[in-house]
């Protein structure tokens, strides 16, 4: 095969690849792998970074369903303990189904593999949404809270820095019970005592609350994720 | 493993706090953000034309583009170290080249902090500005910084050189810097000086406004192109966009109007919130005995389909988490796989999400769970786990499982069973490319834009057929009036010519085989055209055991010069060459090497290379190499140096990928000190399933 021709073949096999692989949304792999981010997700991700507009829109808040048939449509779909979560930050509600239960711990997950953890009703971990909570040091406040007993206790959350490092960030917390009360949330009656948890450190000033059963079952709470996600109202739909 | 968990472990607070959104915290906590650095025309951190005592965060890179006065200035400032600041600059000035020409160059300035701001002292630091080059916009300086308020920093002191022209004190005259280039260090410090202040308010979250008195008289713009200074005093105004970019406008001398972008990457803080992706699986927790008989005793490795029936559903769950499973041995107790991470950039994350698949998959009979981290077929360690202790531990600090891990070297050999259907495996990926001309002095700069066709096949084990076919879309490279007229073989020199015809390129092509001859030894060949200049074969052996820091490795090339067309075709010029390497991990992620050898134009000498590699994957490193090559045959900049860059594709986006971005930038390309740019060098390729990687991103095991 002579010079020219050879090159004349390989420019035809390059377009005939470039074109296949362009329609088939630029690459391929037998292995069946799903490939990460390519080449357009970058210059998508690193605009939406540089220009102002750009990011607000991705965070925008979607329209909100209405959380009483949400509620009602996931506890005839899903088997199994359901919760209900909303980020403040965010405004709309989302469903996750229990998929795993370790010892007092349960992780739950939206339909699009978003993650929560709760160990004994208390937020244990987040995973999927970024700047995620990674673990938390809770029993001895979720004694008190539990137990709607009024105390002191330390609560330690942790998280990965930019670099990827992970960095605890200790608090002491003040547990205050209030009152009971009867509340319906979503469409579903809630009765339970209030407790209100108050912690501080390392710069973190933080509130969280809790509608606690007579057995001690957290119902419904708003609970600090962290410095990136904000507050998490969960509800549990069905335990 | 101690120093590694303490680490872990250490109580960081407010640093973390701080970057993050604010979202639940006191105002006492936020009014501790003051007033950040900003870029002065220099693209360093200072006011306008004066340079500050300021640093910005350690590792941090700022791009800049400027124009003012007939001066067009990019900049790249490294922040080497939390008290080094570095400046690639390149600069066109109208008139200030020879015969009245425009001033094409490119230096470099080195900053030293010497005392950082603490209580009533300011902070301090000495500059170099333009060390190398024709010295025309060269200066040093001695400056010293406070802030005075939390919107308010002053700065002053006292310039030489350039910086030392306007009502200027003492000192003779300074010496000419040697117009054909070289480092200027007789005249540092030399002749004339002058005073100069000034000082950045913040104005607003957005806004910094400047104002300085300069001691730079701007005597060769006045005598050539009608630079008119009216005044000593310049102002400047930077408005930052968002966290990353910033415009800067100029009033200089009462009479130029200048504009400057700025675009600032901290690798500490990700542009995308990191951990976009899909929620791991949880550990499920086997039942209790009496639930479950059969599978407690191992009763069920008596039934010959039970193996591969659990081979094929972790296989299965791993391929959706991103994973290959290689091959797997499964007995009663224990379960030893080899895995293909083909998603995290973090070899933490991709053991974490294994192990815990592996808690849904087996029988509870089976307590010792064994990964082994597979790379270009080199398996390059073995991570030990106990199943009880991924149950008890889950979720809970990063660093108790650590504490719990047996990280050691890979069994040789061993009975595994090999997943079916992964060989042969070929993967097509096409991605676009952006490639510069060489930074030579007097050259303008030249740019092509284009696609890149990626394409590689696993044939089997350790033996990888790749390449990288690349097609012009558009740009000037083929407009480069470069030749090069070094009296040494053109081993590098030639490269524009390679880069003007650009059309369609074969840029690699190559069989590779990675085997592991014995415990901590690897070895790789790699045949065909290894890059855009060069075909040939490299070989190469490795020594690193898993837990060490030292590693020490030797390769050997025969590569022959490839035909400006980039086809298959050769020149006539090849050669030997080859380097006995020695590679040692300092810990917190910085890495040294030294390579000793011959080099591609057959001169012998010796590289030296430090990298820095965050947890995150960013790694920043420079260079150097001396070689018997005398200063006159390479050309400006007497030896080869520069600096080279990775950057993860995950971190800017937050999605896990294995993509990378790693530009090398040289400030001139010359014959010496010249190596074949092959692929997949070992030392790269096994290091980030090594302890020391391991260790340092391991925070991610439970993500």
């Amino acid at each position: 095969m002579s010079h020219l021709s050879l090159r004349g073949a390989i420019t035809a096999t390059a377009a005939l690849l470039i074109a296949t692989l362009a329609v088939a949304g630029c690459s391929r792999d037998s292995a069946g792998l799903e490939r990460g981010a390519g080449g357009a997700a970058l210059v998508k991700g690193g605009l939406g970074a540089v220009l102002p507009g750009k990011r607000a829109a991705a965070t925008a808040p979607v329209q909100a369903p209405n959380p009483a048939q949400l509620a009602q449509a996931a506890l005839a779909s899903v088997k199994g303990p359901v919760l209900l979560a909303t980020f403040e930050a965010v405004g709309a509600p989302t469903v996750l189904g229990m998929v795993g239960e370790n010892g007092t711990m349960r992780s739950y997950q939206t339909p699009d593999q978003r993650g929560v953890m709760l160990r004994a009703g208390l937020l244990a971990g987040t995973r999927g949404y970024g700047r995620d909570l990674m673990s938390a040091d809770t029993d001895a406040v979720a004694r008190l809270i539990r137990a709607r007993q009024a105390g002191s206790a330390p609560r330690v959350q942790r998280y990965l820095d930019g670099n990827g490092v992970e960095r605890p960030v200790p608090m002491t917390c003040t547990v205050t019970p209030g009152a009971s009360m009867t509340q319906e949330l979503a469409g579903i009656a809630y009765s339970g005592q209030q407790v209100s948890e108050h912690c501080e450190g390392s710069g973190a000033v933080i509130d969280n609350g809790y509608l606690v059963a007579a057995d001690g079952r957290v119902l419904v709470s708003r609970q600090w994720v962290g410095p990136g996600l904000g507050y998490l109202v969960l509800q549990s739909l069905r335990d | 493993m101690a120093r590694m968990f303490t680490k872990i472990g250490k109580v960081s607070t407010l640093a973390l706090l701080a970057g993050l959104v604010p979202v639940g915290f006191t105002a006492q906590a936020e009014t501790t953000s003051t007033l950040g650095w900003s870029l002065g025309r220099f693209g360093t951190p200072g006011l306008i034309d004066m340079p500050t005592a300021e640093v910005m965060r350690d590792g941090e890179i700022a791009a800049s583009v400027g124009k003012a006065a007939g001066a067009l200035r990019g900049n790249f400032a490294f922040q080497i170290t939390p008290r080094v600041t570095g400046t690639l600059r390149f600069t066109h000035q109208d008139g200030l080249g020879l015969g009245g020409d425009t001033l094409k160059e490119k230096t470099l300035d080195l900053r030293w902090q010497v005392l950082d701001e603490q209580g009533w002292r300011p902070a301090v630091a000495i500059g170099l500005r333009d060390m190398f080059g024709t010295g025309i916009n060269a200066a040093e300086y001695v400056v010293a910084t406070k802030t005075l308020t939390p919107q308010l920093r002053a700065s002053a002191g006292i310039g030489w050189g350039r910086l030392g022209t306007e009502n200027s004190f003492g000192g003779g005259t300074r010496p000419v810097a040697d117009p054909v280039g070289g480092l200027n260090a007789d005249t540092w410090f030399r002749g004339p000086a002058a005073a100069f202040a000034g000082v950045a308010w913040q104005a607003n979250d957005k806004l910094v406004l400047k104002a300085e008195v300069s001691s730079d008289a701007y005597a060769a713009e006045v005598a050539t192109n009608g630079f008119d200074r009216k005044t000593s005093v310049n102002f400047g105004a930077d408005y930052k966009i968002n966290q990353m970019a910033s415009v800067s406008a100029y009033y200089l001398a009462g009479s130029e109007v200048g504009f400057q972008f700025n675009f600032v990457l901290d690798p500490h803080q990700p542009p995308a919130p990191s951990g976009l992706e899909k929620a791991p699986l949880p550990v499920r927790p086997r039942p209790a005995p009496s639930a479950d008989p059969d599978g407690w005793s191992g009763a069920w490795t008596a039934d010959p389909t039970a193996a591969p029936a659990i081979q094929k559903v972790v296989a299965d769950s791993l391929k959706k988490d991103g994973q290959i499973l290689d091959s797997m041995q499964l007995s009663a107790d224990r379960v030893e796989l080899r895995l293909r991470n083909e998603t995290y950039n973090s070899t933490p994350q991709a053991l974490g999400h294994t192990a815990r698949i592996l808690t849904r998959a087996l029988p509870p009979s089976v307590e010792t769970i064994v990964i082994t981290p597979v790379v270009n077929g080199l398996p390059t360690a073995s991570v030990t786990f106990k199943r009880s202790d991924l149950e008890q531990l889950e979720n809970t600090q990063s660093g108790e499982i650590l504490a719990r891990t047996v990280i050691g070297e890979a069994a040789l050999g061993g009975a595994y069973t090999p997943t079916e259907g992964i060989y042969p495996r070929y993967r097509f990926s096409l991605s676009p490319y952006v490639e510069f001309s060489t930074f030579d002095p007097g050259q303008d700069l030249h740019a092509d834009m284009g696609i890149a066709l990626n394409g590689s096949f696993d044939l089997a084990p350790g033996l990888i057929l790749s390449g990288t076919l690349r097609q012009k879309v558009f740009g000037n490279l083929n407009d480069q009036t470069r030749v090069s007229t070094s009296p040494v073989p053109h081993v590098r020199s030639d490269v524009a010519e390679y880069q003007k015809n650009s059309d369609l390129t074969l840029e690699r092509l190559t069989l590779a085989w990675y085997s592991r001859p014995a415990e901590a030894v690897y070895s790789r060949v790699t045949l065909g055209y290894l890059e855009r200049m060069y075909g040939g074969v490299s070989g190469e052996v490795l020594w690193k055991p898993v837990d060490s820091r030292l590693a020490l490795g030797a390769e050997l090339d025969y590569v022959k010069q490839r035909a400006f067309d980039n086809a298959f075709d050769f020149q006539d010029y090849d050669t030997l060459s080859g380097h006995l390497s020695a590679y040692y991990d300092f810990g917190a992620g910085v890495t040294g090497q030294l390579d000793v050898g011959r080099y591609l134009a057959e001169d012998w000498g010796a590289t030296v290379s430090i990298d820095r590699q965050l947890a995150n994957g960013w790694s920043v490193g420079a260079f150097a190499t001396l070689t018997d090559m005398s200063s006159s045959d390479f050309g400006p900049g007497s030896f080869d140096k520069g600096v080279r860059l990775t950057i993860p594709l995950s971190w800017a986006l937050g999605k896990p990928t294995l993509a990378t971005f790693h530009p090398t930038i040289r400030p001139y390309t010359g014959d010496g000190g010249a190596r074949v740019d092959v692929d997949g060098r070992l030392y790269e390729t096994v290091r980030g399933n090594h302890m020391g990687a391991i260790y340092e991103d391991w925070g991610r095991f439970w993500r």
